[in-house]
């Protein structure tokens, strides 16, 4: 308890210097608001993408059409990459299937495969959300896979001792041992997700908080892009915030 | 003294359980170990044999040929006369470190077995708290394992093998990570339980006072390669004395733990 | 340094060219009289352009005695980012719309030629079957381009001088491989950019819709130009005359030799000499004594017409939110240098 007080007042001292260092680099006029906007521009920058919107859609459209795109993406991607983890892990045929496939795909930058997504699926919404699906797939694959290769091996041993079939082991056993890497896949997932949007908003955008951020940055409107990068932080924080407090419910029991 | 009339072979018609010139090794080639070899033992229902033995002499690998986990590499275990060729719920197995399932209450714990077999609800509640009475865990039916203390979560162990009615109950050093007073107060349900049902027990154990202690047979087994050096009656487990202190200070025991432990200390130096 | 207020640099860099011998601590490239650059950073978009020539023979190693870092990009964005940046000198071939943007915002750099007046180069094309023949057709129609691009800007001119927004016509952000892939799958009905990719959809059942006239003459204008960071020219004004010297060199030869030309653009620019000649014959190339007049670039101290084309530009740039504010016509004036040209003429 004594520890935690000192903890916090660090964490207000960093954002305090932060604050401080920004005020006094642009109210200073050391840099320009090209390079760093000041907070009173921000704030303006906020208000006016909240009223007027941002290119033909309003400031929650754009953040409505993303967060849309996110779970999507990112529910089809985790969940299919589960079930094919799930399998990989528990049989080592579908894992020798699969497994050249995810590992290659896993490490492999999404930029370089954008264009073939958009010659296969077009520019509208499908490309976009298959492109998040395949960001989330192998790393939801690869943490279920390893979820269930961890089972410890006498957990599956008393299972059959009770007299559970296979399917029963894998469904009683398996699964419930797998769920805390699948939860930390999941949370892993997001960020790829959320990494990947920008380079899915770029096929054939005008819509999207991402998309915004990349057509602000070509005109080097420094302001939005900054209200653009605030507004997508807060939501990956909100996210990954839901889905700890979803994981600390589920499996409760993890790590202990 | 070895006593080898008494011990090896010495395969009944009335056996419940039975390895008959079992040998397990592992790897092939210059890798190849000989964990197992030459086993021959059988007991009869209601027994509860002990084995004891030196580290790594394959008491552990002994159990997993009954338990159904390990397949002999040579002869071959029966029990009521079937071979045995995998894990089944007709053999309750407690591990050493308790591997209950984190995500299910005490209660889900205990009625996992029945639940498995698709046991009736109403049944199945009945299992569950009557065997959780029993084991002193009914107010605790809602928490999670890792609520408990060491000694609850192996008395859960237990009562969950036990939910299943299974006709002989396996532990491989189910006291072993206990602290001393802990182990003496399982030891004593263990023997309650074994004296109430009149179940089969294979107990391997590190310790030897354990092993006479609870034991209606003890094997002594030598270092590895694994081969049974001495089967001895210990007569203690069957008295209606209970007091431990006692019961582990006559002469007979004392007797009986140093031959025991004799052996094991030639085995291990020879 | 270089995310600092510019004067900064600037002082900087004149303390450098002047205080040299009285401090001797300092290093410059060469002490003697004109000093030049020891290297320079020349941003180029890989085309059909008589620079090319000039970039091929190393005309301008040549005539500024320097090492030339060529840094090829996709967009003016890029250029107005790395000058913004200071890791560009030159920036050629950057469209009028991004250059507006970039002036309007303050970027440290100067207009200092036009490579060409787009013209009919960057068009309408859209898709024969869909059967447009008035503007109106467009309603309900997907239409790409480039967002940013001076193409981007002449395609949102032809909806709002026509009285159609964005809610009548789809307009969507496409890079130009990306538009023709879209063109070839049949999401997009029609498109708004230059060659290649104008080529090539041209090629898959696309057809000319003619816009640019009517536009120009709407004050649409939009022209490819070479702009240098404001500092580089303070500093070494005789490379950035050396740079336009060569870039006068290259168009001497498109216009008397168009064939010879055609082959080594071609060649640069990886395409055959029949294609760049097509291409390059799409572009008006504003010969320098024609950017001097009045109607262009004008004479130094003068001031021409571009200025105000850049203006209305930035005007529309800012009712698109692309840009915050448009300043006075003066820093569109003051944001063009033509003195180096003048002297590329000597």
């Amino acid at each position: 308890m004594a520890l935690r007080i000192p903890l916090r007042a660090w964490t207000v001292v960093s954002a305090l210097v932060l604050a401080a260092a920004w005020l006094t680099l642009t109210w200073g006029g050391f840099v320009r608001d090209l390079f760093l906007p000041p907070p009173d521009q921000l704030w303006d920058a906020f208000n006016d993408l909240a009223t007027d919107g941002y290119k033909n859609r309003t400031l929650w459209e754009h953040l409505q059409i993303s967060l849309w795109r996110i779970f999507a993406g990112f529910v089809t991607g985790a969940l299919a990459g589960t079930f094919l983890g799930l399998a990989m892990g528990y049989w080592r045929g579908v894992a020798a299937l699969a497994s050249p496939f995810v590992e290659f795909l896993r490490p492999l930058p999404q930029l370089a495969y954008l264009m073939l997504l958009i010659i296969w699926f077009g520019i509208g919404e499908t490309s976009k959300i298959i492109l998040l699906f395949l960001a989330a797939l192998p790393v939801s694959a690869v943490a279920a896979r390893d979820g269930v290769r961890n089972v410890p091996a006498q957990r599956i041993h008393a299972a059959r001792t009770l007299g559970a079939t296979e399917w029963q082991v894998f469904r009683h056993v398996v699964l419930p041992s797998a769920l805390p890497e699948i939860f930390t896949g999941a949370r892993i997932g997001v960020g790829v997700v959320y990494g990947t949007l920008i380079a899915a908003e770029i096929i054939a955008g005008s819509s999207g908080i991402g998309w915004m951020i990349l057509d602000a940055g070509r005109f080097l409107r420094s302001d939005y892009v900054f209200v653009g990068i605030i507004l997508i932080g807060l939501m990956g924080v909100a996210l990954n915030g839901a889905l700890v407090a979803l994981e600390t419910r589920l499996v409760h029991w993890a790590g202990r | 003294m070895p006593d080898a009339s008494g011990s090896v072979a010495r395969v009944s018609s009335e056996a419940f359980v039975t390895f008959d010139n079992v040998g397990v090794t592992y790897g092939s080639g210059a890798a190849r170990v000989a964990a197992l070899e030459n086993i021959s033992l059988s007991f009869r229902a209601g027994d509860f044999v002990s084995i004891v033995g030196p580290s790594g002499c394959g008491k552990t690998t002994l159990m997993q040929t009954l338990a159904g986990f390990l397949k002999p590499s040579h002869g071959r275990v029966t029990i009521e006369g079937r071979t045995v060729d995998g894990p089944g719920a007709d053999r309750g197995v407690v591990f050493q470190q308790p591997a209950l399932f984190p995500w299910l209450t005490v209660a889900g714990n205990a009625g996992f077995g029945p639940m498995l077999r698709g046991a009736a609800k109403s049944q199945r509640t009945e299992v569950v708290e009557r065997n959780l009475r029993m084991a002193g865990l009914w107010d605790f039916r809602d928490r999670y394992p890792y609520e408990l203390s060491g000694g609850m979560q192996q008395r859960l162990a237990i009562v969950r093998a036990l939910a299943n009615d299974p006709k002989i109950l396996l532990m491989d050093e189910p006291f072993g990570a206990l602290d001393a007073l802990t182990r003496e107060q399982m030891q004593e349900e263990l023997h309650a339980v074994w004296r109430r049902t009149g179940m089969t027990v294979l107990l391997i154990t590190h310790s030897v006072e354990e092993a006479i202690y609870l034991g209606t047979d003890v094997v002594v087994m030598s270092q590895r390669p694994g081969r049974i050096m001495e089967r001895i009656a210990a007569p203690f487990a069957r008295r209606d004395e209970r007091n431990s202190r006692a019961v582990k200070s006559l002469p007979e025991f004392v007797a009986m733990r140093e031959h025991v432990l004799s052996l094991i200390w030639r085995s291990g130096h020879s | 340094m270089t995310l600092f207020d510019t004067s900064a640099s600037r002082r900087t860099l004149l303390k450098a060219s002047l205080g040299v011998a009285a401090t001797g601590v300092l290093t410059a490239p060469r002490i003697a009289r004109a000093a030049g650059p020891d290297k320079i950073n020349i941003a180029y978009f890989v085309g059909t352009s008589p620079t090319m020539i000039a970039k091929g023979d190393g005309w301008i190693e040549e005539l500024t005695k320097a090492k030339v870092n060529w840094i090829e990009v996709g967009s003016g964005a890029e250029i107005n980012t790395a000058v913004a940046a200071g890791s560009v000198d030159v920036g050629i071939g950057i469209g009028s719309a991004p250059t507006a943007a970039g002036l309007s915002q303050g970027i440290g750099y100067e207009v200092v030629s036009i490579l060409d007046n787009i013209g009919p180069a960057e068009e309408l094309t859209v898709r024969t079957s869909a059967n447009i023949k008035t503007v109106a057709d467009l309603k309900g129609k997907k239409v790409g381009t480039p967002f940013g691009s001076t193409s981007h800007f002449r395609l949102l001119g032809l909806l709002k001088t026509n009285g159609l927004t964005q809610k009548d016509v789809t307009v969507l952000d496409l890079r130009p491989d990306a538009l023709v892939a879209a063109w070839q799958r049949g999401d997009i009905d029609g498109a708004y950019v230059w060659a290649p990719a104008k080529s090539k959809i041209l090629a898959a059942g696309g057809e000319v819709f003619r816009t640019y006239d009517k536009l120009e003459a709407a004050g649409y204008v939009i022209a490819d130009l070479i702009v240098a960071r404001t500092a580089f020219t303070q500093a070494y004004p005789d490379a950035v005359v050396a740079i336009l010297k060569a870039g006068n060199k290259a168009l001497d030869v498109w216009t008397k030799t168009p064939d010879k030309a055609a082959e080594l653009i071609g060649k640069q620019a990886g395409v055959t000499a029949a294609v760049a000649k097509e291409d390059l014959l799409q572009y008006d190339f504003v010969s320098p004594e024609r950017q001097l007049q009045p109607d262009w670039l004008g004479a130094p101290g003068k001031g021409g017409k571009f200025a105000e084309v850049l203006q209305g530009t930035a005007k529309f740039l800012v009712e698109q939110k692309s840009i915050r504010s448009v300043p006075e016509l003066a820093v569109f004036q003051k944001g063009i240098n033509t003195a180096p040209l003048v002297k590329s003429l000597a």
